[in-house]
């Protein structure tokens, strides 16, 4: 009788291990918000800025197969304000962005894709609303490695009807129509994450844009940014940090999490 | 009641259904058998998209097979660069709903949760992959003629043309 005793006591002693070791190994809930960036931004009034270019260094380091089941990524980006101020409540915000992202969504299984894309937002007229795309730039193929050119060119039209060229590795690959402005508010470079997995993460695995350049209003280019980004975070927990070296005093370096 | 209110009644319904034939047979895209139909994998991907983006009971999917440059002129007529990517056929759905996309690629200041009553999706038809995707916030109407012979995908399983 005592040895069943024994016995049910160790049973229910293995039980609540068993419970609680379980709990602990649960997969943790992540929030939806999670969202980081590390960049080097440049802000104006004036009309400079028609003219973006900067050199971006494909980093490997795929995100998780959950990050991916979640629609999360990493993107390291060229972005060209039209409108807006900087500022992460402004909803009259419009831009046309470029680059690569790993975790694009393509509705067909849950794998990392690596792909080169671009973005925009701007004001429907005839709907009298905003629209928020994204395209998927197909070709070329890309792996970790490659040294990818990205241009943003303002081409025709002013206030409220300019349209911007894409171009990869100087071609013209698209048009972003009805944007607000023929010359950016700002232009900025760098990596955006919402992959809980993104490798921000190392001295090995950073942002590298390079040759950060744009031109004077109808002149040629001129003043660059010759910038060494080093974005990483620290023990996983998303703390980004930035290190640029520049030659062209008046660029900061930004840096934002928003969980 | 009459016998001869009964026949009068009888006569009268009778030419009623017979207009009716002749109306219905003369519009033959008002029937569902003249449609050509969603292929069942876009439609699963459409509604399983937006379920995703927080409807699973979007109110109305409209597609159409068409080239990318009459797919992007909904979202605002960005165009690829025709020497770069000439207009490629693909299949596209306007979802209608109630939406809200937490996972745009914002702009580096980080751009807040979208809401929306309309997410246009644009597939490859060999691969199937989505390679375009817009988001249209707040309410209000969708410029879609650009788009021709979009169709309607009646939710109860019946498709129609617009």
């Amino acid at each position: 009788m005592l040895g069943l005793k024994r016995l049910l006591s160790v049973m229910l002693f293995g039980i609540a291990l068993a419970v609680i070791g379980g709990l602990a190994w649960a997969p943790q809930a992540s929030a939806d918000q999670e969202r980081c960036y590390g960049t080097v931004a440049k802000q104006l009034a004036d009309k400079e800025w028609n003219y973006v270019r900067t050199t971006m260094t494909v980093r490997n380091g795929a995100i998780s197969d959950a990050d991916a089941r979640a629609k999360r990524f990493i993107a390291d980006v060229l972005w060209a304000y039209t409108a807006g101020v900087f500022t992460t409540t402004n909803d009259d915000n419009q831009w046309v962005e470029a680059g690569y992202t790993r975790g694009w969504d393509t509705d067909v299984g849950t794998n990392d894709i690596l792909t080169l894309y671009w973005a925009e937002r701007h004001y429907l007229p005839q709907d009298g609303r905003y629209v928020y795309v994204e395209h998927r730039i197909s070709s070329p193929a890309i792996s970790g490695g490659d040294t990818i050119s990205v241009r943003l060119t303002h081409l025709r039209g002013g206030v409220a009807n300019s349209v911007w060229g894409i171009y990869i590795e100087g071609d013209k690959r698209a048009e972003s129509d009805d944007q607000a402005a023929d010359h950016a508010h700002l232009i900025a470079t760098g990596i955006e994450c919402t992959a809980s997995s993104g490798k921000l993460g190392n001295s090995t695995n950073r942002v590298d844009n390079k040759n950060m350049l744009r031109s004077q209003d109808g002149g040629s280019t001129s003043n660059g940014w010759e910038g060494d980004g080093l974005l990483y975070n620290v023990d996983g927990v998303h703390e980004v940090h930035g290190n640029w070296k520049s030659g062209y005093t008046g660029e900061w370096w930004w840096s934002w999490r928003n969980w | 009641m009459s016998k001869r209110y009964w026949i009068l009644l009888a006569v009268v319904v009778g030419i009623a259904a017979l207009v009716g034939g002749v109306v219905v047979a003369s519009h033959p895209e008002t029937s569902s058998a003249a449609s050509p139909e969603a292929p069942a994998w876009l439609t699963e991907q459409a509604l399983a998209a937006a379920a995703e983006y927080g409807d699973s009971t979007p109110t109305s999917v409209s597609w159409a097979l068409t080239d990318t440059a009459a797919a992007e002129t909904v979202a605002g007529g960005s165009v690829t660069d025709a020497e770069q990517e000439a207009a490629k056929s693909c299949y596209v759905a306007i979802v209608k709903g109630e939406f809200t996309n937490d996972v745009v690629r914002g702009g580096p200041f980080g751009l807040h949760s979208l809401t929306g009553d309309t997410i246009e999706f644009i597939y490859d038809p060999n691969t199937h992959e989505r390679t375009d995707f817009a988001f249209f916030e707040g309410t209000g109407a969708v410029d879609t003629s650009g788009i021709p012979n979009l169709q309607t995908f009646d939710l109860s399983g019946s498709d129609s043309v617009e």
